[in-house]
């Protein structure tokens, strides 16, 4: 059976893990940028998304090399989260492609 | 007469109502009632009416790591207030009139919330349908409040 899509956030989650390791604060203000502001993560989703997919082995905690930032939980990609990003990824683009060929009155049934 | 500085309000919300109770603490803080311990039966609040916040109220039990909980609520400006021994967290946020609504959200998206809201309705399910049915069918004899509903038990009065 085909994955459930991702909600909004658990998309911009893993996609602003994508690059490199962030802490919660960092994912929710480059969510809103490349969001255009458009998606907001609040505390309690982001705990919650954050515990959901470190159970589900798509993100697991990193130690931050900076001792003042000791204390802010630090994530990071796993191989699972890459996979389910990137299916998540296509599963977009077949949506898209779709409305695409239907807009433009092409080789729609 | 000096005023005095605290003040306890005695009021019972159903596991359902957290919301209502959210507006309520929120009312409470404009007229100058700064909630300082939310409970089950009672809260506690502080006169100081140079501020005003807005509260919200989170479920969660069985959290590994408190402070990284919480720690991800300051991460974006939440003051943690306290919680109840049964998984209800109070925190708080100064209101500043220049920023949207959106800010003062802990749930952005309706998953979350439902997830939420699962959390607790879980446990009314842990009474039992007759606890269950007794709660909506008498409503205002029988009750299950917040506190009732997540440490699974309930009152008839």
């Amino acid at each position: 059976m085909q994955n459930e899509p991702l909600t909004e956030s658990y998309y911009y989650i893993l996609l602003c893990l994508y690059r490199g390791p962030n802490h919660g604060y960092g994912i929710m203000q480059d969510t809103e940028v490349l969001s255009h502001g458009h998606v907001r993560i609040g505390s309690g989703t982001m705990y919650g998304a954050t515990s959901n997919m470190i159970q589900k082995g798509w993100i697991r905690e990193v130690a931050s090399n900076d001792p003042a930032d000791r204390r802010k939980r630090l994530y990071a990609l796993t191989g699972a989260g890459r996979s389910a990003l990137e299916d998540e990824i296509g599963r977009l683009h077949r949506l898209i492609e779709g409305a695409d060929k239907v807009m433009d009155g092409g080789t729609a049934p | 007469m000096k005023e005095r500085k605290f003040v306890t309000k005695y009021s019972v919300y159903y596991a359902w109502e957290s919301d209502q109770e959210e507006r309520d603490l929120d009312r409470a803080s404009r007229s100058g009632l700064q909630l300082v311990h939310g409970g089950c039966f009672h809260s506690r609040f502080r006169r100081d009416a140079g501020a005003v916040y807005r509260y919200r109220i989170d479920y969660r039990r069985g959290i590994p790591d408190m402070m990284d909980y919480r720690a991800a609520f300051e991460a974006q400006g939440w003051e943690y207030v306290n919680s109840t021994f049964n998984g209800w967290h109070y925190f708080r946020k100064l209101y500043d009139p220049a920023l949207p609504e959106s800010e003062y959200e802990i749930y952005t998206d309706r998953q979350s919330y439902a997830e939420m809201q699962k959390r607790w309705s879980r446990l009314i399910t842990v009474l039992g349908p007759s606890a269950w049915r007794s709660a909506c069918s008498t409503s205002g004899s029988a009750f299950t409040t917040r506190c009732s509903t997540c440490s699974s038990v309930s009152w008839t009065y």
